[in-house]
């Protein structure tokens, strides 16, 4: 990696290299709650770091919080940055990397911040209502993978289309991924159910064949933490061990969330998914 | 038939991925290559699984499909190849056995739920590790500890 970069130094005082610091951790904070790998975040960092003519970056990165030291000219500082709220936003991740690699060099913390504003200040791409659509097929796509029946398909369409509306709702008021994701998965199973209910009289009326399971439980496959939990091993596999760990749990977490907020609509119902 | 069967397998790959690439917020010009990706992954991992292969390693052979092209897309958009690995093992992420497995300890299914976490422990790991073999095939930079 480093011998990639070019060598350029500066002279800093004290409070310069806390500024550069400063902003390289900026962007490192951004681009791990984009849902970067730690690695990935590092490599970033270390670029700015480079293009803002510090001499040596040590960053320790795991999914909770960022540490970094910047060595310049005999001189060090060293921050600690919290991370709350991992995300998955591609679009963010490929403007930082691509910041990152075409920052010139010997540029100014401050003109760094102002490009990171820019970033920032981007929204989703896509509308919200294109979001729960696209979910929503993307579920229905999963029952019948699985095997389910178009009925299976639109009821998991439903189910997983309104659990990601009031998701995105939920997330816009800032609550934690714990109580979102356990309401998120009753909503999900609640609604699915009822739709395939409603659909009762369609089975015998198309002649196909019911397999309810299979739209009950990709209804809720918009909650399962995909990118962590592959994040998570690829940590490990880089020997990042704390970060790899904390992402699995974090994983694991979410997934006993997920089955916490099935449970009570499954147990009034008494419809077994098994 | 079987044509029939893949098609509707690839179709579906297909709004799956592109669906999952929505979420994560994939711009909308590399959409239709994260499609691909995932529809290419899907079908080797369902015929592999079709042709009786072992599920851990129809997963690893996709993943590592997934990571090979992922790397050559990537290496032609010059973009992070991330975007285009992430939205491709989405289909082979298990995520139903992962939830499933606290259900089953409710109703009392010991075994069923260790079958299940362990099923799903396992899976992960193939995919992750189709996706750094990929990985340590291309860049060379992984292969040694970096000082």
């Amino acid at each position: 990696m480093s011998r990639l970069l070019p060598r350029y130094e500066r002279t800093f005082t004290q409070t310069e290299l806390a500024a550069a610091l400063s902003a390289v951790l900026r962007i490192g904070v951004l681009v791990l709650r984009s849902g970067a790998a730690s690695f990935r975040t590092q490599e970033v960092m270390a670029r700015c770091a480079a293009a803002l003519g510090i001499e040596q970056l040590e960053a320790y990165v795991t999914p909770t919080g960022i540490i970094a030291s910047a060595y310049s000219g005999g001189e060090h500082r060293t921050q600690i940055r919290q991370v709350r709220g991992l995300a998955v936003d591609m679009n963010r991740v490929i403007e930082l990397e691509l910041l990152s690699r075409t920052l010139p060099t010997g540029i100014e913390s401050a003109e760094l911040h102002r490009r990171l504003d820019a970033i920032e200040a981007k929204g989703m791409l896509y509308p919200r209502w294109m979001v729960a659509l696209m979910v929503g097929l993307a579920c229905g796509a999963f029952s019948v993978i699985l095997g389910g029946s178009p009925l299976e398909f639109a009821a998991a369409f439903g189910g997983s289309a309104t659990a990601q509306t009031l998701r995105m709702a939920l997330l816009r008021r800032h609550f934690s991924p714990v109580p979102i994701v356990v309401v998120c998965a009753a909503v999900a199973t609640g609604v699915c159910y009822t739709l395939l209910r409603l659909f009762a009289p369609l089975y015998a009326l198309l002649a196909i064949e019911a397999s309810l399971q299979n739209g009950v439980i990709a209804s809720v496959l918009l909650l399962v933490p995909g990118v962590p939990l592959i994040t998570a091993l690829l940590d490990l596999v880089h020997l990042d061990l704390v970060s790899g760990l904390s992402r699995g749990i974090y994983a694991v977490l979410i997934l006993v969330c997920i089955a916490i907020g099935m449970l009570p609509i499954l147990l009034v119902t008494g419809f077994s998914i098994l | 038939m079987q044509l029939e069967k893949l098609i509707l397998q690839g179709c579906m790959a297909l709004l799956a991925t592109t669906g999952f690439a929505v979420l994560f917020n994939v711009p909308p010009r590399l959409l239709a290559a994260c499609g691909s990706v995932g529809i290419g992954g899907h079908l080797l991992r369902y015929s592999l699984l079709q042709s009786g292969a072992p599920p851990t390693l129809a997963a690893y052979a996709a993943a590592l499909f997934v990571g090979l092209v992922g790397y050559a897309v990537s290496t032609r958009y010059k973009l992070p190849r991330l975007v285009f690995t992430v939205t491709g093992i989405i289909t082979m992420i298990p995520g139903i056995p992962a939830y499933e497995v606290l259900l089953y300890f409710y109703e009392g299914d010991l075994n069923g739920g260790l079958a299940a976490g362990i099923y799903a422990v396992l899976i992960t790991g193939a995919v992750a590790a189709g996706l750094s073999t990929a990985r340590l095939l291309i860049d060379v930079d992984l292969r040694q500890l970096k000082s």
